[in-house]
Formats: C-alpha cells, sequence, structure tokens
C-alpha cells in the first residue's frame, strides 16, 4: 500500500489516507506564531508531511524541545502528540528519560543553534554518544532569535549582524561533533530544500539510534540581510550538495533502479532504503574520517554544504544496550516493579 | 542510675574496682586505605553480636588515599547511640595524628598505641597500652605485603583482650567480613588472635569499662542510610535510576543497582532497567 | 532524566548532595509548575559550594524548600534513621505520583554513610499509588481533558501519559505561562489562577505528608523540635535535663515539609520551643517562623550546630540550659 501526500488546492475529492488511515490533517499543528517567511514554519510542514507519509502513530510521538524559536515549533505540528518544553539547552536529559520510561515512543527532539551549542553543548555531547534513538533537530540561523538576535556559537567567522557587530569567534560545527561522537546519522539540509529535507527527515523517522540533523533556518527578522552567512540568499550562493537524497520506505513495495557506479544505497535496520545519488563526487557516507574531513573542507571552503554527511544503520543503540524491557515501564504491573516479601526478608538475613 | 557521659574515673596507675559496663565510646584513628574499614567493622559488630546497642561513626578525608580517618564506636546499654563528645578509648593507629589525639582526650580516658609512638610520655592522667604490632604482625603474615592491611586487625584482639569482647564474636564478625575469602579471613583471624594472646599475656588492664554480653539486639540489622534508601526504592516500584557520582549519595545509585551486599536478585523477578549516569 | 522518565509515566529518582541541589534548581521550577513526579534524595553535606564534602550537615533545608527562582515550594520528607530511610522511599514516590510534585528526601552524610542498627524493615503494605492519570477508557468515556483544570478541589489536575492511544489524549508541558487547557497564554488571570491552584495542591500535602512524631514529658513548658538525625541527640538530651537538671521536655520531631496541624498545634502549647538543628542560620526555624502565627515567634529559639560533626546530646544540654537561665 503506498502513501501520497496531498497538493494543497486540489481538486481531488475526499483527503488521501495513509497505511494506517489517517490524513494529513491528523498531523497537523496550531497556528504558528512565528514571524512570516520564518525558516522554521517550513522545516514544521516538512514534519507533517514525513510524518504522514511514513505512517506514524502521532499517539506515539513525542516531541521535547528546549527554549527559544526552534523550540516553540513543537505546538505547530502533531497535536496529537505530546510536547515538552523543557529548560534552555537541556532537553536531551528529559528526552533521555522519556524513552527508558517508554522504548516505544518516536522522539523527535527539536532544538536550534542557540539552545544546543552554548548552555545545551554538554548535554548534546552524551547524547550524540550514547546513540539514543532520537532524531535530534538543530534550526539552525546563527543567532538567538527569540532574544533578539544575538550571536550563537554557529555563527560563521566574519558574519555580521545588521547592526554591524561582526562575530569573531569561529563556529560550532555540531554536524562534524556529531559525527565525531559517535552519532549514527548526520546530516545537514536547508529549510528551503523542500525535497532533500524531507527525504532526511523520513530516513530519521526510520532509523534506530541518533539523528542529528542540522537544518540551516533563515532568521528573516535578525539574520537575513547582507554580511549574513544564514540568508537564503547566501545559503542559495554557497550550497554545495553531496547527494541526491531519496527515500524508500519499507513498507512500499517498489524496487527503485538505480544505477550502483552513481548511487549508494544505504538499507536502514527496518529495511527502508536511501538512495543517495552522487552530484560531484565519489562520497561514501558510511566513511566518518571522510566525513569529519569533508567537512573541515567545506569550511576552509566557504562552502555551506548539505547532505547526508555519515550514516551508521546497524550501531547499537542505548535502549537496546541497556537492555530496556518492552513494555513501557509505566504500564509493568506491582508483581514486576516490587520484589515480593522472601526478597527483603532474604535481605534483611543477610545484614544480621 | 541515669546515663551519664561525665564519668569519675580511677587516676592512671591505680587499680580500678571500678565497673562501667556497656557504655563508652571507642575511637580508632587510622590512615584512609589502610584496611581499617575491615577491621572497625569487625569491633563493631562484635560489639552488636554481644547484644549491646552500637553505632559507628567514620570521619574520613575528602582523598582517596593516605590521609587521617577516625572511626568512633559508641556502645550503650540505654540505646543512646548518638555521638558522644567524649572518647573514652583511643585506638592510635595514625602516627601523624597520634599527638593531637592522645592531647584532646579526657583525663582518665584509655589509649592504645603502637609501640614506636611512645605516646605515654605525653601525659600522665590517661591510661595507656603499648602494643608492638609490626613483631606481632610479623609473626602471623609471612608475605610482607599483605603486613599493612592486616596489622589493624591486631588492634581488634588487643580491645578484645582489654574490654572483654567475647572472641568467638570476633571469629563470627571476621568470617562474616570476608564471606568470599576464607584465606584474607584466616589470616586476619590469626592477626586478631595473636593480639588477643600478647595482650592477656603483657596488658594489665587498668580502665573502669567493659563490655558485657546482654540481649538488645536480637534479630537487628545493621546498614548504612544509603543501603537502605536503595532497597527502599526497589520496593517502592522504581523503574528508573539516574545518578551522577557525588559525595556522600554515590552510594545510593549504586546500591540500587546492585543491592547492599553487592549481590544481584534475580529469582523470578525480572531484572530492572536503566542506571545510566546523567550527563548534567 | 528523572523528569522526563516522571514525564512518561516511570516511578523515577535520583541522590545527590548539596551542590548538586543547587545544579537541579531551574528544573526543581519547571517540575514545580510543568507538574511532573519525580523523587530526588538530598544526602546533605556541608556546604555552601565544596564546603566540607565528607562531613555531614542539615544545610540544604530552606533553598530545597524553595528550589528553584520565582514562587515555588518543595515537599519534603526527612528520613532520621535507616528504616525511615527504607520507609519513606515508598511515601516519597506515593507522594509524588499523588501531587505531580518532585518530593525530596532530606537524608545527610551521617546517616547515609555510617553503620546503624535498626530492627529489620517492614515489607511495604501500601499499595503503589499511581495518582490521576487517565487512561485511553478514561478518555473514551470523557471525552477530552484540560490537564490543569482542578476538577476535584485538592489542586491536583489529570494527567496523561505520552503513548496513550488517544487522539485527545496528548498535551503540551511547558514551562512557560498556560491555561487550564496547558495551551500558552500570557493573561493575567490564567497566571494568577494556575499559580493559586499549584498553592492549593501544596495545601492539600499538609493532609496528607508523613505526621510528625511526639514524644511527651511529665508536664513540660518546654517543647523541642528537631529532625532528622539530630534525634539521636535530642533522645539523650531530654534524659540528662531530666536526670540533671529536673527539666522536662516534649519533644516533636519533623518528619516532613509542608507542616501539619500537630506542629502549629505544638508550637502554640508551649512557653519555649527550642528548634534543635545542625545548620548555621537555624533553617528549619526559618520555615516555622513563616508558617506559624506571627504571635508566636518569639516562642521559637535556636540551637544550631555548625561543626560537621553528627550533633550530640551535651551540647543541646549546655546550650538549653543556658538559654533557660540555668
Amino acid at each position: 500500500m503506498g502513501t501520497t501526500t496531498v497538493e494543497p488546492g486540489s481538486a481531488t475529492p475526499g483527503p488521501k489516507t495513509n497505511r494506517i488511515g489517517l490524513t494529513v490533517i491528523d498531523y497537523k499543528g496550531g497556528k504558528t506564531t512565528l514571524c512570516a517567511g520564518c525558516g522554521h514554519n517550513a522545516i514544521s510542514e516538512r514534519i507533517i508531511e514525513a510524518m504522514f507519509e511514513m505512517g506514524v502513530e502521532p499517539e506515539f510521538v513525542i516531541k521535547p524541545s528546549g527554549i527559544g524559536c526552534s523550540s516553540k515549533t513543537p505546538a505547530y505540528f502533531l497535536t496529537r502528540s505530546h510536547s515538552f518544553n523543557a529548560v534552555h539547552g537541556r532537553m536531551p536529559s528529559v528526552a533521555t528519560g522519556a524513552l527508558l520510561a517508554n522504548r516505544k515512543l518516536i522522539c523527535i527532539g527539536v532544538s536550534g543553534d542557540g539552545d544546543t551549542a552554548s548552555i545545551g553543548i554538554g548535554q548534546f555531547v552524551h547524547l550524540m554518544r550514547r546513540n539514543l534513538p532520537i532524531i535530534y533537530l538543530i534550526e539552525d540561523h546563527g543567532v538567538y532569535g527569540l532574544t533578539k538576535g544575538q550571536f550563537s556559537a554557529t555563527a560563521d567567522l566574519g558574519s555580521k549582524l545588521k547592526t554591524g557587530v561582526v562575530n569573531d569567534l569561529p563556529p560550532i560545527d555540531t554536524c562534524a561533533l556529531a559525527i565525531q561522537l559517535g552519532a549514527t546519522l548526520v546530516g545537514r539540509s536547508f529549510s528551503g530544500d523542500k525535497r532533500q529535507l524531507s527525504a532526511m527527515l523520513k530516513a530519521a523517522i526510520a532509523h534506530k539510534g541518533t539523528v542529528m540533523l542540522d537544518v540551516v533556518s533563515p532568521c528573516v527578522t535578525f539574520n537575513d540581510h547582507e554580511g549574513s552567512t544564514k540568508s537564503y540568499k547566501y545559503v542559495k550562493e554557497h550550497e554545495e550538495t553531496l547527494q541526491d537524497v531519496s527515500f524508500v520506505p519499507h513498507f512500499e513495495d517498489i524496487n527503485v533502479e538505480y544505477d550502483p557506479g552513481s548511487t549508494i544505497q544505504v538499507t536502514m535496520h527496518d529495511g527502508s532504503r536511501l538512495h543517495l545519488r552522487k552530484l560531484e563526487e565519489d562520497y561514501d557516507p558510511t566513511n566518518k574520517v571522510r566525513a569529519l574531513t569533508r567537512l573541515t573542507e567545506a569550511h576552509e571552503k566557504g562552502e555551506v554544504l548539505t547532505g547526508l554527511f555519515y550514516v551508521n544503520p546497524e550501531a547499537p543503540n542505548f535502549i537496546d544496550m541497556l537492555n530496556v524491557v518492552d513494555q513501557p515501564l509505566a504500564t509493568l504491573p506491582d508483581s514486576m516493579t516490587r520484589p515480593p516479601k522472601e526478597v527483603l526478608e532474604a535481605c534483611m538475613e543477610e545484614l544480621r | 542510675m541515669a546515663t551519664s557521659d561525665v564519668v569519675p574515673r580511677e587516676s592512671a596507675g591505680g587499680m580500678s574496682k571500678q565497673r562501667i559496663v556497656n557504655d563508652m565510646s571507642i575511637q580508632v584513628a587510622t590512615v584512609n586505605g589502610s584496611g581499617s574499614q575491615s577491621s572497625n567493622t569487625v569491633l563493631l559488630r562484635s560489639i552488636f553480636q554481644m547484644g549491646v546497642p552500637v553505632s559507628g561513626k567514620n570521619m574520613f578525608p575528602s582523598n582517596i588515599a593516605g590521609l587521617p580517618t577516625w572511626y568512633t564506636i559508641r556502645a550503650n546499654k540505654n540505646g543512646y547511640i548518638g555521638r558522644k563528645k567524649e572518647i573514652d578509648f583511643l585506638v592510635a593507629m595514625n602516627p601523624e595524628t597520634a599527638t593531637e589525639d592522645t592531647m584532646s582526650l579526657a583525663p582518665g580516658a584509655s589509649v592504645l598505641y603502637d609501640e614506636p609512638l611512645a605516646l605515654h610520655k605525653l601525659r600522665n592522667d590517661l591510661i595507656f597500652y603499648s602494643v608492638p604490632y609490626d613483631k606481632i604482625v610479623a609473626q602471623v603474615c609471612p608475605e610482607a605485603k599483605l603486613r599493612k592491611l592486616v596489622k589493624n586487625m591486631v588492634y581488634v584482639g588487643v580491645v578484645a583482650s582489654l574490654l572483654t569482647i567475647d572472641m568467638g564474636e570476633v571469629e563470627k564478625a571476621i568470617r562474616k567480613q570476608f564471606a568470599k575469602k576464607v584465606k584474607a579471613a584466616n589470616l586476619n583471624l590469626a592477626a586478631a588472635q595473636a593480639g588477643f594472646e600478647y595482650a592477656k599475656a603483657n596488658l594489665e588492664k587498668r580502665g573502669v569499662f567493659y563490655i558485657e554480653r546482654m540481649d538488645k539486639t536480637a534479630g537487628k540489622i545493621i546498614i548504612d542510610g544509603n543501603s537502605a534508601a536503595a532497597l527502599g526504592c526497589m520496593f517502592a516500584g522504581c523503574t528508573v535510576v539516574t545518578w551522577y557520582p557525588i559525595t556522600p549519595s554515590s552510594s545510593l545509585g549504586r546500591n540500587t543497582a546492585s543491592g547492599p551486599t553487592g549481590k544481584r536478585r534475580s529469582r523470578s523477578f525480572k531484572p530492572k532497567t536503566n542506571w545510566p549516569q546523567s550527563a548534567w | 532524566m528523572v523528569i522526563g522518565a516522571g514525564w512518561a509515566g516511570a516511578r523515577s529518582m535520583t541522590a545527590t548532595a548539596g551542590p548538586g541541589i543547587s545544579l537541579m534548581a531551574e528544573f526543581a521550577g519547571l517540575a514545580y509548575y510543568v507538574e511532573v513526579p519525580g523523587v530526588i534524595w538530598d544526602i546533605q553535606r556541608v556546604g555552601p559550594s565544596t564546603g566540607l564534602p565528607t562531613r555531614t550537615s542539615q544545610g540544604d533545608i530552606v533553598s530545597t524548600a524553595f528550589l528553584s527562582h520565582g514562587d515555588t515550594k518543595n515537599i519534603m520528607l526527612i528520613p532520621c534513621s535507616v528504616e525511615e530511610c527504607f520507609t519513606m522511599a515508598t511515601e516519597a514516590f506515593n507522594l509524588a505520583e499523588q501531587f505531580q510534585t518532585l518530593v525530596f528526601v532530606m537524608s545527610d552524610l551521617d546517616l547515609g554513610m555510617n553503620n546503624w542498627m535498626s530492627d529489620p524493615f517492614p515489607y511495604p503494605t501500601t499499595p503503589i499509588k499511581r495518582g490521576k492519570v487517565l487512561s485511553k477508557e478514561d478518555l473514551d468515556r470523557l471525552g477530552g481533558f484540560a490537564r490543569y483544570k482542578d476538577v476535584d478541589g485538592d489542586g491536583i489536575g489529570y494527567r496523561t501519559l505520552p503513548g496513550t492511544e488517544h487522539p485527545a489524549a496528548a498535551y503540551f508541558a511547558r514551562g512557560s505561562g498556560h491555561n487550564e487547557k496547558a495551551q500558552y497564554s500570557e493573561r493575567a488571570d490564567d497566571f494568577e489562577n494556575n499559580m493559586e491552584r499549584l498553592n492549593r495542591k501544596f495545601e492539600t500535602a499538609r493532609s496528607f505528608v508523613p505526621r510528625p512524631e511526639i514524644t511527651k514529658g511529665n508536664n513540660a513548658k518546654i517543647g523541642i523540635i528537631g529532625y532528622g538525625t539530630s534525634h539521636w541527640g535530642i533522645t539523650e538530651s531530654r534524659d540528662q535535663l531530666r536526670a540533671e537538671y529536673a527539666i522536662e521536655t516534649d519533644y516533636l520531631r519533623l518528619r516532613a515539609y509542608p507542616f501539619t496541624r500537630e506542629v502549629h498545634d505544638f508550637v502554640e502549647q508551649h512557653e519555649h520551643v527550642y528548634v534543635v538543628e545542625q545548620n548555621r542560620d537555624a533553617q528549619m526555624l526559618s520555615l516555622l517562623k513563616l508558617d506559624v502565627k506571627p504571635e508566636l515567634t518569639p516562642r521559637l529559639r535556636s540551637i544550631a550546630h555548625i561543626t560537621g560533626l553528627p550533633l550530640d546530646a551535651r551540647s543541646i544540654t549546655d546550650e538549653l540550659t543556658s538559654m533557660e537561665g540555668k
């Protein structure tokens, strides 16, 4: 059974349903209060579509977020999923606790460059190295938006604010950091690139480890001007895309023809397939060393490199490593969570 | 007679006819990391096993090894197990603090010291007992490397002799302490017995404190608060424990995984999950 | 992590000491305001800052009672013995889930790391109570719910857990202003109502937290209030006071915060009330001052001990007799 997206304004009678019988409406959220033209709004739309197309049950999705414009967005998609706006930079710990308590949940953790790259960098490091099954999204525009446009730690050296202030500190590359630390699906996209972002989000949903997606998402109010390196204009002019990314979910019974000379196929844990058709260069996304080198080169060349940088579909994830039980912990009966009297008596005997 | 911690004492040197039974504090001054924890626990348990209410309090430095540490046992027939200001019996095993420890005692207290320290020169209003630990340890422990760890157990035997603590209980406590290591148990027992024999043959009891069997600890357990808390959480149906090591709470988190006795309980109870160290 | 797990329905806990409590402050406020259960053990040591990591104290009382910025109040349970460390664990989790908030169990180094004698622990017979959680069936019946609505008048709303298979189950847990339906709100009345409800919830806790233990002397005019491991020094001191000075005392051992009815009555019934504690700034006395009727506060007198060594009976006896002019 296939999936189809709903074309806005189409004349098709009755909305299309996905493999669990829901329409795209079932995945929508509230009305956005972000600035008109904000990149984050496009990301929210892509999330809605991806979840719909992948046939995810909204009640099993959780949307923890940090603090910032990025972190307000969970209100604008998947109303039928629980959200948790945590504290600045420390959403990873909340997400980790929630997944320990219920490993059936699909977690999309929404953060921003301000939220992650300064106060959040400590928790980010450990989240990446644990390979927790989470989609960690950084909606990245090089400034703290909600507090009115200060440089964040992902701002490029030499970039300029509207006020003329120049950033004199080098940026943190969250993708390179994620790869180095142990995340198992890492990529960068652009809020304006519908096709690439959709494919990456769907692969993210299928992946069983930590996904780190840095999505350049211009801040139209504070960082979309001449002098910015995260503006719509700058990204369009400097973007280097590694591959053309497409994704075939496991439940789609289609055998996609591809040319192994120009396309790499990565099979995900659940049988879904990522197709990466090379554009300018041979790039093997399963090679960690190559990924880190390529990202460093991109910095030196001033490229905004996008695409799928690294993937390891089979790495053990944190929940598996801890051997967490399948049932949500809240549903375990007392007989499983409270040892019987004999156990206490045996302990007492040992302590006499 | 109401229990008072201000005790009329015989002057040092005189024969003591007074007996103060099951009402005293013992302080052991050692170096941390020297195996003193085992001997302290054995002494505590021996008194406990004789039915006398006890408490044991550690005063340890923020360090791993080499700094002074004190362990204070209070035995009290009425069940007063809070800290007592005065120390009645000092076991001075740490040369570094021995002088200061001795000088801080009230008149009439007893001091058991390692012979080379010559503490008896410091005051004439205390009762001094001198023991050549190194000589005694060398006799029972041929392996030089192990002597340091076993030396402290010698004091247990000496104290048992001086305070009339039952050596049968000392043996029982040693066997419990080293339950999984029979060789170590035997070695430690030999050390305690050697200390006891030495004291019997060479030390004349001059103090007033005695430990005698009573019946106030029947059925009771000994446990630290963190282990009790860990147990409590397990029996409260806790299913997620996250923790970061910090003194003095680290053992609480750790014990939820393995229990206070160090064993993971299995039986028909499905093993719990989730003990990740929290990354703040 | 404790908060994430508690939000998702697990009984979760962590253990720490003073510096860790300070680090948790922002999250404590989040848990208070979003109303998520969790149990935090504070094994108190001498602070502030790194302080004396290997010495005991009861120095986190005020900071934990109000942990976080803004108007925050937290439930504290205070064990005095290893047995209470065991039994209060069950009480802590039950209260945390009943009140959908963090419960802090205030132990200390003396209790936590030293060996204590005890009767064997009793197997908990109190059932594991999960609090007001709506299931799929509940939602089918109700049609929907408002997360922060005071349906029962006790200040406690109903929550759902992530993963509940009903389209109306989800809500947005947020530390920012919200209305009864958990929707974002900056309205003055929404904020005020919510904060008043949180206060009501805390007042309800007065009836459910562990009651104090009161031991009466013979026609005593003087009262002693203590908590935690001070108990052991206090009980011996009371006997010294009786035997050596013919002073009778009544003794109330606090086992929780907020203070129950009995605590107020006790202060009212005694001319002088000595609050015995192991910190410099008379922290529990300060909490009592904030809580009891203003005209009663002059009766409260402090016996505070801050050496890092466990409190001994003689120090209490000496100070109390001195303050009584004996």
